[in-house]
């Protein structure tokens, strides 16, 4: 037992002594206004980029402040901003009733928004679908290429999971007027990254995305004609958008106050533009 | 006397790191049975297991929660990924211990434990990037399958059954061996009748616990198998798209709004859990009866 | 003998060959899955490695910078995880091989261990939410994350483990009893040396399930950068950046570096545990 004991008191040895070195002496270079900023912050895995790129220049202008950036998703964010785990959470959709209901003091500040562009394979040779070709393709009436002009072969239809802002974005404006769901037959992935390479693999796909995800390996198609950029997002002419929210549990106290300031400040926006989303104004 | 006490502390200690797997196991029970049994109840365990349709955020009308196809979809694809890992870890396993020269089965056994620490998010996009394309160009379908699925499993299951099988093997006292070759019986003989046999405690427990590893895995499975809360069609096409138990809580936990979405994923947990618990029941069974008969 | 008359339409011999063939032929599959898989990880991730990317933390979101925060995050949770894991998996092991009576009780544990490694992480990762970090009151952090991360990795130590014990011949424990030795004293001093290599085999199973896992500590650890003060503290486990850069699309690049790192790791913490097995056992003059 001695040895195993041993044996155990090494391996963690070894691992606690590469692990725990980190006790820096940053103390004596606090700046006093912050120094008593602790934040924990928790949510959608989209607005991650912009809550944790925010609390990394936030914490390199003022020395001594520590702000904890989580993911785990938007349910997760409000879930825990409201049992007190967490001092904000972050949203990629807009608070349920149920959730209002069960966490009335919960406040939401927007911090960004977000066009949710369509894409398809870039051998794909269509570049324009009309609201009416995208319901069929959706609701699973449209199921090969060629009924819209395309080549001859079967339609592959990937969305995103169900409860998803980005999902629930789409539907709003796609699927709601027809009061129809989405076909049962869609491939289905749970982030922007995965449904990406979803469709940037299958030459048959189509999918819908985050804005800011668009690259070369897919291609976005034009809604109706207008084609999604920032520009036509943020003056409302492309029609498949969203805001991306953090959420406190009653009016922001100062620290947080503080925090949300600077996402909110020209520099918090610009990094909101950095990591591919649009800025509020 | 004081011997004695001694000896009856640590037996007590002893007896209560053996009772912790069952305090957590219990405390995951009471947590699921909670949030789930509520809602199952209120919807009706028939509707929900037997269920078609899995639609919880309704555009139109009420929302509807059957995970009747889903449950056939993790029936699938953790029985795919046993018919591919356990030929072929056994098989691996038997070559490690009674066939390879000894360098070769340390570097091998090396290379697989390193196996385990692969993440699954990285064999998943493997799976994604390659696996998908490559069923699709060559089998047909669009890729995202019960198959593919499978194939990742089984290669997240491989070293457990390796590893496990391994040790099992390699514990037969080698005086078997020996009799069984003195008496002329061939290595194949020798293998399949009495090192095999010897050895089953341990290899029926890797396959329970690599079983228990294919219901549970989450991450990988998720990337390949499509989601698609169908019934393949025919139901053996292996190359058609299926949602898994696990997959669907994972994806649906993270942005479920609480009420009846939320807590019908937990009941999707205490399905799962359910599940688990009669897979082992029965191969708990199986393993005592075939001990039974090995005596 | 009666499988000896069924196979009887293929001599011996040729049934012997073609088994072997088989055999060899498992291992090579297997050998080959495992090349291809580390060597597209090595091959992809090794352009991103140099000692920037190993000391640097990340910034956007991981497409630029280093991975030092999640290294660190990974050592904390893993050995919280094993150190409370391998006591209680052995004790349990011992306790479930050595001393427990064939009754009700002890069926039930067995079961219950068994249900426990079929538990999906998911699942774990929720329990852990709800349990450490809102009711015990741990918030997220490493203590959170190392204790779910434990309940996923018990089940395999204590088979592992048990397993391992089983093999340890009676013969060599009669003889310690017969020397007047106490049960514990010849647990102690003959079956846990004896049973060593085996239990080595779970703990590294444990450890590669433990570091690579993601599931369970996105909702127990958190998935903070800073470097964590004490244990406490959220972290964030190089798996879940791996997971955050993958599943945001954020960078492939990226994410085979912080996988081939990963695997470095594995493989610096399986030969530690192997070599200290070899010291002990050679220490010994125990051979297996």
């Amino acid at each position: 037992m001695n040895m195993v004991l041993l044996m155990l008191a090494v391996i963690s040895l070894s691992l606690f002594g590469s692990g725990c070195i980190d006790n820096t002496n940053n103390i004596e270079k606090t700046d006093d206004a912050f120094k008593d900023i602790k934040l924990q912050i928790a949510g959608s895995t989209t607005v991650l980029p912009v809550a944790e790129e925010c609390a990394r220049v936030f914490m390199e202008k003022h020395p001594g402040s520590r702000i904890f950036v989580s993911g785990g998703g938007s349910s997760h964010g409000i879930k825990a901003v409201a049992d007190g785990t967490v001092d904000i959470g972050c949203a990629s959709r807009d608070l349920k009733s149920s959730e209002t209901d069960a966490n009335p003091d919960l406040v939401t500040h927007a911090v960004a928004k977000d066009g949710v562009a369509i894409m398809v394979h870039p051998s794909n040779t269509l570049t324009d679908l009309t609201l009416e070709q995208l319901q069929g393709i959706y609701t699973g009436t449209i199921t090969n290429w060629n009924e819209i002009g395309g080549i001859d072969s079967v339609i592959m239809v990937a969305t995103r999971e169900e409860g998803s802002g980005t999902r629930d974005c789409f539907e709003q404006i796609v699927m709601k007027p027809l009061n129809q769901e989405i076909t049962d037959h869609a491939i289905v992935q749970d982030s922007n990254g995965k449904i990406r390479a979803t469709v940037a693999g299958s030459p048959q796909a189509i999918g819908f995305i985050s804005l800011g995800y668009i690259n070369s390996d897919i291609k976005s198609v034009k809604l109706n004609g207008i084609e999604p950029t920032a520009q036509s997002v943020q003056d409302g002419s492309y029609a498949i958008s969203r805001t991306l929210w953090m959420i406190t549990n009653g009016n922001p106290d100062s620290a947080e106050q503080t925090y949300l300031n600077f996402v909110l400040s020209g520099e918090g926006q610009g990094i909101v533009e950095d990591v591919h989303f649009i800025p509020l104004n | 006397m004081i011997r004695q006490n001694r000896e009856r502390i640590i037996e007590a200690l002893l007896f209560i790191s053996a009772a912790t797997a069952v305090i957590i196991v219990m405390l995951i029970m009471v947590f699921l049975f909670r949030e789930g049994a509520p809602f199952l109840l209120k919807y009706g365990i028939h509707n929900f297991c037997l269920g078609m349709d899995w639609n919880p955020i309704a555009i139109d009308g009420e929302p509807s929660y059957g995970i009747f196809p889903i449950i056939i979809g993790s029936v699938y694809i953790a029985t795919g990924s046993l018919v591919l890992a356990v030929p072929l870890g056994l098989g691996c396993a038997v070559f490690l211990v009674e066939i390879a020269p000894p360098g070769i089965q340390s570097a091998i056994r090396r290379g697989i434990e390193l196996l385990v620490g692969i993440p699954s998010v990285v064999l998943g996009f493997f799976g994604l990037v390659l696996l998908v394309p490559f069923i699709r160009d060559n089998a047909g379908g669009f890729g995202f399958s019960i198959l593919a699925g499978s194939i990742i499993l089984a290669i997240m299951a491989l070293p457990h059954i390796i590893s496990i099988s391994a040790d099992a093997i390699a514990a037969v006292p080698q005086t078997y061996k020996q009799a069984s070759l003195a008496l002329g019986a061939t290595r194949w003989h020798t293998i399949r009748n009495v090192i095999l046999p010897a050895a089953r405690s341990g290899i029926v427990a890797s396959v329970i616990l690599g079983m228990g590893n294919s219901i549970g895995e989450t991450m990988a499975v998720l990337m390949v198998t499509g989601n698609s809360p169908i019934l393949p069609e025919p139901f053996y096409d292996v190359l058609d798209p299926v949602h898994t138990l696990t997959a669907n809580i994972v994806m649906e936990m993270n942005y479920a709004a609480p009420g009846d979405h939320q807590q019908a994923l937990f009941a999707t947990g205490i399905v799962l859990f359910v599940m688990v618990a009669i897979l082992n029941a029965i191969s708990h069974h199986v393993l005592k009866s075939g001990m039974e008969v090995g005596r | 003998m009666s499988a000896a008359v069924r196979t009887r339409l293929f001599s011996p011999d040729t049934t012997d060959r073609a088994a072997s063939l088989l055999l060899w032929a498992s291992a090579a599959v297997t050998v080959l899955i495992l090349l291809f898989i580390i060597g597209t990880i090595v091959y992809r991730g090794i352009g991103v490695i140099d000692i920037s990317f190993l000391l640097d933390s990340p910034r956007m979101s991981g497409a630029e910078g280093g991975i030092f925060p999640a290294i660190v995050g990974t050592l904390c949770l893993v050995a919280v995880a094993i150190l409370t894991a391998a006591p209680i998996g052995i004790g349990a092991a011992v306790y479930l091989t050595e001393y427990a009576p064939d009754n009700a009780v002890t069926h039930i544990i067995t079961f219950c261990v068994e249900c426990l490694a079929g538990i999906p992480s998911i699942v774990i990762g929720l329990f852990g939410y709800a349990f450490l970090v809102v009711y015990l009151g741990f918030g997220f952090s490493i203590i959170s994350g190392g204790f779910a991360l434990m309940f996923m990795i018990l089940p395999w130590t204590i088979r592992a483990s048990e397993e391992a014990i089983k093999t340890v011949s009676g013969g060599l424990k009669e003889g310690s009893f017969a020397l007047g030795a106490t049960k514990w004293q010849t647990i102690r001093q003959i079956v846990l040396p004896n049973a060593l290599p085996g239990i080595t085999t779970g703990i590294i199973l444990g450890i590669g399930k433990a570091i690579g896992e993601t599931a369970v500590i996105m909702y127990t650890a958190g998935s903070s950068l800073l470097l964590p003060e004490s244990i406490f503290e959220p972290v964030r486990a190089l798996p879940y950046h791996l997971y955050i850069l993958v599943s945001e699309g954020i960078s492939d690049d990226m994410a085979y570096g912080s996988a081939a790192v990963l695997l470095v790791m594995v493989l610096i913490i399986n030969f530690t545990a192997v070599a200290i097995q070899r010291y002990y056992q050679s220490r010994m003059g125990l051979r297996h």
